[in-house]
């Protein structure tokens, strides 16, 4: 790339590369007990990319580089005297913390005087960008309510409740405008660009013991308090949330006209997909695996597509795109 | 030739190669034309590599294609990260980047020669008073070591890490960086502050997070750094249709994301239609920095003007300077549906909207390209009493989808 003015941080550095960790690691271990080249390997292949081990454990094992000694049973022991981590950050990497200031969602996560310690941290640092030389045109406009002292202390409950594996009693007001009021564990926070609300994804332990995953809008919870009830283990969520899977998943057929192709890609690509080109033609079957309860919102952003993207199966998807074209149909002749 | 490694040295080489197999993910070794089939191998040797969790490999006939299968949901951290973390190194490099980091842990000053000195001593390994000084002055331009001036000599000391000179900051800090790392600008930063730290996230997921943005962040540093310092630039541009490569000059005002697709534009005063017109940023390939503009407030001013008439992000054809009105009669059961309502509230971008009749509702936007309002106007397909625009080509365009729609699926 052309050398440009002012530009001092490099974002491609080796400072960042995995081998440095991996190597870190590896070292951070050694300095607690003598490691096994075979642990050194494992290390490796956990840490590093599939192929790392090739480049790494010579290095390593044969001295290159000065960080091992081997010991007299054939282990390994690290040279260094310091803990690895935690590791001092970069100029780029301060810089980035101190552009996160500036966003809405920024205050969330800290009180009023981590706030202040904050600033006082990162005063002497320039901001890698500016916020508002962005502009998310598209965002939906009813995103959450950051700036909100409620939702803003909601938030830290949660995240308590959430590392502290605490169980919550929750007031929340569904969509059917009606107040529920239960207990649940929170287990996970997630974030949607696109309408800008975070769902807290809680579980809910029925008498009978039986697990279930629920999804709360955390703008929509009135109040939450923390029962001082531990749940002993962390539930593993992704299980959970498999089931919510579709058995059967969507099947599209997308032609290259109209830069179908590449737009699909690009609007699914948030979704697990298969692609495959269908023989001596333009035209593509793109699999989606989705997860029911999104139905509709990928629904709706098949029929945006039109003609382009024509819908194969499941059958019961299938059939509600046919009645809302029927239904437009009827629409257009009246 | 030279032998196959792991990782690479300029970013942009592999850039393409990761976008491909990610978003299109089926193309075999013959659909890679732009350079040899080693070429091809090679960084598919990589992409294997580093994405091995999330690769599949689909043998369809007698071709085998690659590509990336992700659910981004599930993900806590954006796997396309890898790629940014991939960067070569030389033997110096890892040696002295730990040692100098050991040695210099205890935060006490010293000077090259007793650096240089206790390296010797302390790990038994013998470097150029030298090469240890390029590094410090390496590690020194980028944070991590600190230089004072005493008498005639320079003395190097470590700078202690945040965990340790400000634990009262933590655990929020740590889960604010595992948040950000996922929906921030130059997330993959964020990532590596936690690898800094021996830290995952492991609260936050991210629905609908368009993992590709990552590959186009050394492009847009360098459009960011241009307009803080309001400079014209000159940019590469290679169509992504076409392939087509042409150079624009241009004076950079703004970044448009798109939450819908995750794709960010440059939007821009192009100085050889002086008007504004938006580039795709993974269209860009390079950026060359120009003289400061002298009009950019006015510029800004204008984009500022003109920009809520916009419905995506095209200022319309120089043909047209009109604005365009669409409207749409959309049809809904009341209370049950109200949520339809609510839909047009939320995602009409400010278009106006009123109520017709019961069950019926108009909305109607002005716009600077009115074909780009076709996307979200079938989304409602099925609710469409009608549809109007004083541009007549999306009018039809409209109409001329819904018979084809028809076609496919009622008969």
């Amino acid at each position: 790339m052309t050398a440009t003015k002012n530009q001092d941080f490099s974002l491609f550095s080796e400072l960042y590369t995995c081998y440095y960790q991996v190597v870190a690691r590896i070292l951070e271990e050694a300095a607690r007990h003598p490691l096994t080249r075979r642990r050194i390997e494992e290390l490796v292949r956990e840490y590093g990319y599939d192929e790392s081990a090739l480049a790494l454990i010579p290095r390593l094992i044969q001295g290159d580089w000065p960080f091992l000694e081997k010991t007299s049973s054939d282990t390994y022991i690290s040279l260094l005297r310091n803990p690895l981590f935690p590791q001092p950050l970069t100029r780029l990497q301060k810089s980035w913390l101190k552009a996160l200031m500036s966003d809405s969602r920024f205050r969330l996560f800290f009180t009023d005087k981590e706030l202040a310690l904050l600033e006082e941290l990162l005063s002497g640092i320039p901001p890698l960008y500016r916020t508002f030389d962005f502009c998310l045109f598209d965002q939906y406009g009813d995103h959450d309510p950051f700036s909100s002292v409620m939702y803003r202390e909601h938030m830290r409950t949660i995240l308590a409740a959430v590392r502290g594996r605490h169980i919550l009693s929750v007031s929340y007001l569904s969509r059917k405008e009606n107040i529920l009021t239960h207990n649940w564990l929170p287990c996970r926070l997630e974030y949607g660009q696109r309408d800008g609300k975070f769902r807290l994804y809680a579980m809910s332990i029925r008498k009978d013991g039986k697990k279930r995953m629920d999804v709360l809008n955390v703008a929509r919870i009135l109040s939450v308090k923390d029962t001082g009830h531990i749940c002993p283990i962390s539930p593993d969520v992704d299980p959970l949330l498999d089931h919510a899977l579709c058995k059967e998943p969507l099947v599209l057929e997308i032609t290259t006209e109209r830069n179908a192709l590449e737009r699909a890609m690009l609007h699914f690509s948030c979704y697990q997909k298969q692609v495959e080109r269908l023989k001596d033609s333009n035209t593509y079957r793109c699999t989606i695996y989705y997860d029911k309860h999104w139905e509709t919102e990928l629904l709706i952003q098949v029929l945006s597509f039109g003609p382009v993207v024509k819908v194969l199966g499941p059958e019961a998807f299938l059939k509600q795109i046919k009645e809302r074209v029927k239904r437009q149909s009827l629409l257009a002749s009246l | 030739m030279s032998e196959y490694k792991e990782l690479i040295k300029q970013f942009d080489k592999i850039r393409s190669y990761v976008r491909d197999f990610y978003v299109y993910g089926f193309k075999t070794r013959e659909d890679f034309q732009e350079k040899s089939g080693r070429t091809y191998d090679n960084h598919r040797r990589r992409m294997e590599s580093w994405f091995s969790d999330y690769i599949r490999t689909d043998q369809s006939g007698h071709k085998k294609s690659v590509f990336l299968t992700l659910d981004s949901s599930r993900m806590a951290v954006n796997p396309l990260y890898q790629a940014w973390k991939s960067k070569t190194f030389t033997d110096n490099d890892i040696s002295l980047r730990f040692l100098l980091s050991d040695l210099l842990a205890d935060s006490r000053p010293r000077s090259l020669e007793d650096i240089a000195d206790e390296i010797q001593e302390t790990y038994r390994r013998l470097f150029d008073t030298q090469t240890i000084r390029r590094k410090l002055a390496f590690l020194e331009k980028e944070g991590l070591v600190a230089r004072k001036k005493e008498g005639k000599q320079y003395l190097y000391s470590g700078i202690p890490a945040i965990p340790r000179t400000h634990p009262d900051l933590f655990p929020a800090l740590w889960l604010c960086v595992s948040f950000f790392q996922g929906v921030a600008p130059f997330g993959f930063i964020g990532s590596a502050i936690l690898d800094f730290w021996n830290k995952k996230n492991e609260y936050f997921r991210f629905r609908s997070d368009y993992l590709i943005h990552t590959l186009e962040d050394e492009i847009l540093l360098s459009l960011l750094h241009a307009m803080e310092q309001k400079c014209r630039i000159r940019i590469t541009v290679k169509s992504t249709k076409s392939r087509h490569i042409c150079i624009r000059a241009v004076t950079p005002l703004k970044i448009l994301t798109s939450a819908q697709t995750g794709r960010r534009y440059l939007c821009a005063r192009l100085e050889s239609t002086r008007r504004l017109s938006t580039f795709r940023l993974d269209s860009i390939q390079d950026v060359e920095f120009l003289n400061p503009e002298e009009n950019y407030g006015t510029y800004l001013k204008d984009f500022e003007n003109n920009f809520p008439h916009v419905w995506g992000v095209s200022f319309g054809s120089p043909q047209r300077r009109q604005l365009e009105t669409v409207t749409m009669e959309i049809c809904l059961e009341e209370p049950e549906e109200i949520y339809i309502l609510n839909r047009l509230e939320r995602e009409g971008r400010g278009g106006a909207i009123r109520r017709l009749e019961p069950g019926v509702y108009e909305y109607t936007r002005l716009c600077t390209d009115a074909a780009e309002f076709l996307f979200w106007a079938k989304s409602f397909t099925g609710r469409i009493r009608s549809f109007s625009c004083t541009n007549p080509a999306v009018e039809k365009r409209f109409l001329d989808d819904m018979k084809l729609m028809a076609a496919y699926y009622l008969h």
